[in-house]
């Protein structure tokens, strides 16, 4: 429970930043958008064939809707949060893979590390896109969770890298060294010594991690080759492009989901530019 | 027959604002230092030292403010000086061998480039030719080899690359030489290399100094007067003989029974208790809570520092009113 | 027949870097001897500047470097052939203070957990209870107010305090030997009594032998009983702390003496005892010290062995080699 504490008194402490504090509300809303939109809007409206076509925002439909007869407002409210999730589910599983490997190869060394690197620096040649496109054209049904998986895969590789330098500085403290003259075993040394002072840097590799997955599944779904059915904000700009909106004038289609998308950029870029500030080094206390 | 003092510190105050608080650093300074004299400053860490050092440069940064106060550097108000002034003044007037120094050498550059760049910076005026004559000649003064100016820092011993840093000190022949610690983490033997080296390129050149350290052997050795900083304030300040003979602060002479000395056993004493941390000073005098010879009087009234023999001055009560009674 | 050493070191090198196409390599440590006996608990100072091997000598013997060769012995088991050095049963015996009292903390936990996990990995203390009774006890044991301590982080606390906190942490779980590289170097002097007045006190009251390594030969000789000089990875001179430091009988040893600055102004730095170059680089067929050494002979172009004198000492110098026609020790 003192950790607890501990971490609640942290971020009270981290909310005085600015940047952090204006990223954070910009995500919160976002996700409040997901949440709180189905109680205003018919979220059903986001399927296909609901409503009338093209129709231009209006006091019926305040975003107006799309050519295949989905209410957009509807579209973003259940549009917004998917996208979240995989990009959230994407980031995660990255950081946790690469967290792991990082901490065993920067911790143990030798062959162990020598292996986990070869295998990092490889996958790090490889362009993600490209594997990308082909997996997603191969994998026919494919979904959000998917999406998530596939991505994951090809992005742990970033965070392997930066907690294995983390650790590599670490292991050498004089903390280390105690634990181990206090009979502490390797496992035990990692998680409970190393770890908890890698949390900032974790932290921030998993809010680059989410973007980087979101950015991804952009691209991917914006070809094509997202999830069919669900109207996730890339999947609406590709549909928006398949009926030539553009040139169509229908700029209802295309600017909320784009917006949405760069508000979610933005504060993302706020939140880890604020976590910058707390990795480097702070003001000199009084001496 | 008393020249002008080539540095006069009055009432400085020096303090950190943060959060909303603010720490005395630097408490109501008042110091005075002649040409060609050595004065150390000594002090436990926290008591103040290094921020007076960086303050008398101008180079402290924020959240350290300077409160109020002069500095006068050879006729010169420092604290009066806009930018442009205060950098031809840093190095030509007054320059520093920062705490560290010797790793603060650009490991990529050779010493002769850092030590030409050095020069250019401040004499615009000299030819190529010139500045590799002073470079060597420089070199020369500091005993080191010439070629050393073509090597890399890395290439060169702890003790060595300090003197490379003395040498840059003394490119412009400043007034007053600021010495931070110019030996820590040099060992024993080299340590007396470097202080030497110090003294006599600070006699040949007319310079004062001023030497910062905790260690009190060292100051034995190396300076002409020896101050003593605790929690932001001067407490003690006396010609380095009588220091030592007769040490009056409590506090100077708690520092120095607790040296060791190789040349014989003693029990070791040490002070106890520990430094106020400078947001929550204790009222009266900062040291009363770990004062041997502690007054009622102590815990109300801070102490002003008040003449307490020739050339000296203390800050204590109890000292005061013993030389009230022998004046 | 005597017990065994508590620790023995013998003829122990240990050697850095090298190989092919790589720099020559770098010999920390060279045929290094050392004997803690079992019988009585002592203080073995061993000094020297950096590069001397002081450092590396601690971690061979705390199971961080393992030597190139000699043998390293712990109540007679060798510690490094049998992998000894990195089980339970040899940490529980040999503990360790180091140089830095801030970075031994883990800067997320506060400063007891220094002291709680070593009782709970080596389960002398299971319950948390249990634990904070020793904790609290140790503290005491060392001058500190537990209730000023227990709950803080390291930066709240001073570096003497620290450090006092992992001398109680040694003491609270009963070493046969401490390993303490530096332990007063990064503290301010007048705080530092304290701390080795702890250290005394573990060998007094509870039989604790001490490995104290230091560059300080004023400390070393204000808590050792035996003292070894180290330069350039070999044992220069061995002795009681009071006859080496008394009576320097090793150029280097001299040397050493004469560039103590001695906190007395009428006592200068010896004008005839100033250093010739910095630092020895000469290969090692010959005597370490012949770079500096203001006594050289023809016969240092060949390392000296350790020769002995009276009282146990011993001096690694041609200038104390017993005349030819007696036979050699």
């Amino acid at each position: 429970m003192q950790m607890l504490a501990k971490f609640l008194r942290a971020v009270l402490k981290a909310l005085a930043n600015p940047r952090l504090a204006a990223g954070l509300v910009i995500v919160v809303l976002l996700i409040l958008i997901g949440v709180v939109g189905p109680f205003f809007v018919d979220v059903r409206n986001a399927d296909p064939i609901s409503v009338k076509t093209n129709l231009p925002p209006s006091p019926k439909h305040w975003l107006g809707t799309d050519s295949g007869g989905r209410e957009l407002l509807a579209v973003i409210v259940v549009g917004t949060p998917q996208t979240l999730r995989m990009g959230a589910l994407a980031g995660l599983i990255g950081v946790l893979i690469g967290t792991g490997l990082g901490l065993i190869a920067g911790y143990f060394g030798g062959w162990l590390d020598r292996i986990i690197s070869a295998v990092t620096d490889t996958m790090l040649t490889i362009p993600p896109l490209a594997i990308l496109l082909v997996v997603a054209a191969a994998v026919r049904a494919i979904n959000v969770e998917t999406m998530a998986l596939i991505i994951a895969s090809l992005s742990w590789m970033y965070a392997t890298r930066v907690i294995r330098a983390q650790v590599l500085t670490l292991r050498e403290q004089s903390y280390v060294q105690m634990a181990r003259l206090s009979g502490m075993g390797s496992f035990r040394i990692m998680f409970r010594e190393i770890l908890p002072n890698m949390v900032p840097i974790a932290f921030a590799s998993l809010v680059g991690a989410v973007s980087a997955a979101i950015l991804s599944g952009m691209a991917l779904e914006v070809l094509g080759l997202g999830p069919q059915n669900t109207p996730t904000l890339g999947m609406t700009i590709y549909w928006a492009l398949l009926y030539s909106a553009f040139s169509r004038g229908m700029w209802w289609w295309w600017t909320p989901p784009m917006l949405i998308l760069m508000l979610l950029f933005v504060s993302l870029f706020l939140i880890s530019s604020a976590l910058d500030d707390f990795a480097n080094p702070r003001l000199r206390s009084a001496k | 027959m008393t020249a002008d003092p080539v540095l006069t510190i009055q009432d400085l105050s020096v303090s950190y604002r943060i959060a909303g608080q603010r720490a005395r650093a630097v408490d109501g300074l008042n110091l005075t230092l002649n040409a060609g004299e050595r004065l150390g400053i000594v002090g436990e860490s926290g008591s103040g030292k290094s921020t007076l050092a960086l303050a008398l440069m101008r180079l402290h940064k924020p959240p350290a403010i300077i409160d109020s106060g002069r500095i006068v550097l050879g006729g010169t108000d420092i604290l009066k000086l806009d930018k442009s002034a205060l950098r031809q003044f840093r190095w030509s007037e007054v320059s520093m061998i920062p705490q560290g120094a010797m790793n603060a050498l650009n490991p990529v550059i050779r010493i002769r480039d850092q030590m030409a760049d050095t020069i250019r910076a401040h004499r615009s005026d000299l030819s190529g030719k010139q500045i590799a004559a002073r470079i060597d000649e420089l070199l020369e003064r500091v005993g080191l080899n010439r070629g050393v100016a073509d090597l890399y820092p890395h290439e060169l011993s702890g003790g060595m690359k300090q003197r490379v840093c003395i040498a840059l000190a003394i490119v412009l022949e400043p007034k007053l030489i600021i010495a931070d610690e110019p030996t820590s983490a040099l060992d024993v033997v080299v340590q007396r290399v470097v202080i030497e080296t110090l003294k006599e390129v600070q006699t040949q050149i007319g310079a004062a100094m001023i030497m910062i350290g905790h260690d009190m052997g060292l100051m034995a050795q190396s300076v002409d007067h020896l101050a003593v900083m605790y929690a932001g304030r001067l407490v003690d300040i006396a010609p380095i003989r009588d220091f030592f003979a007769q040490p009056l602060h409590p506090y100077s002479h708690l520092l120095i029974s607790s040296l060791p000395s190789p040349d014989e056993t003693r029990p070791l004493a040490g002070i106890p208790g520990m430094q106020p941390p400078l947001l929550d000073l204790p009222s009266g005098c900062a040291f009363n809570p770990r004062c041997p010879a502690v007054q009622p009087i102590c815990k109300k009234v801070a102490p002003a520092l008040l003449p307490s023999g020739l050339l000296r001055k203390t800050a204590c009560h109890v000292v005061a009113e013993a030389h009230d009674v022998a004046a | 027949m005597s017990p065994p050493d508590l620790l023995n070191l013998s003829d122990v090198t240990v050697t850095f870097g090298g190989g092919i196409g790589k720099k020559p390599p770098f010999v920390a440590l060279e045929g290094f001897d050392l004997a803690i006996p079992s019988d009585r608990a002592e203080i073995i100072a061993v000094a020297g500047e950096s590069g001397s091997g002081k450092t590396t000598l601690g971690r061979v013997i705390l199971g961080m470097t393992k030597p190139d060769s000699g043998s390293v012995t712990f109540a007679g088991d060798d510690i490094w052939k049998t992998r000894l050095v990195h089980s339970k049963g040899y940490l529980r015996n040999v503990q360790a203070v180091f140089q830095d009292p801030f970075s031994v903390f883990n800067p997320f936990y506060p400063v007891e957990h220094l002291l709680r996990m070593p009782l709970k990995m080596f389960r002398i203390a299971r319950s948390r209870a249990e634990q904070d009774t020793r904790i609290t006890e140790a503290l005491r044991q060392v001058g500190l107010r537990p209730d000023q301590v227990i709950g803080r982080y390291p930066h709240q606390l001073s570096g003497g305090q620290r450090q006092r906190i992992v001398v109680a942490r040694a003491l609270m779980l009963r070493p046969k030997l401490i390993v303490a590289d530096e332990p007063v170097s990064m503290i301010d002097a007048s705080l530092r009594a304290n701390v080795l007045e702890n250290l005394k006190a573990l060998r007094d009251q509870h039989g604790i032998s001490i490995l104290y390594i230091t560059h300080d030969l004023a400390t070393a000789r204000q808590v050792s009983d035996r003292l070894y000089v180290l330069y350039r990875g070999r044992a220069v001179e061995t002795g009681t702390a009071a006859d080496v430091i008394g009576l320097p009988k090793h150029p280097y040893t001299q040397l050493l003496m004469s560039s103590i600055p001695r906190p007395d102004p009428n006592t200068p730095w010896p004008a005839e005892a100033m250093p010739k170059s910095e630092i020895g680089r000469g290969d090692r067929t010959a005597c370490v010290f012949i770079d500096r050494c203001p006594s050289r002979m023809p016969q240092c172009a060949l390392q000296p062995r350790a020769f002995a004198l009276e009282n146990g000492r011993s001096v690694a110098c041609h200038l104390y080699a017993p005349a030819p026609s007696t036979a050699v020790a």
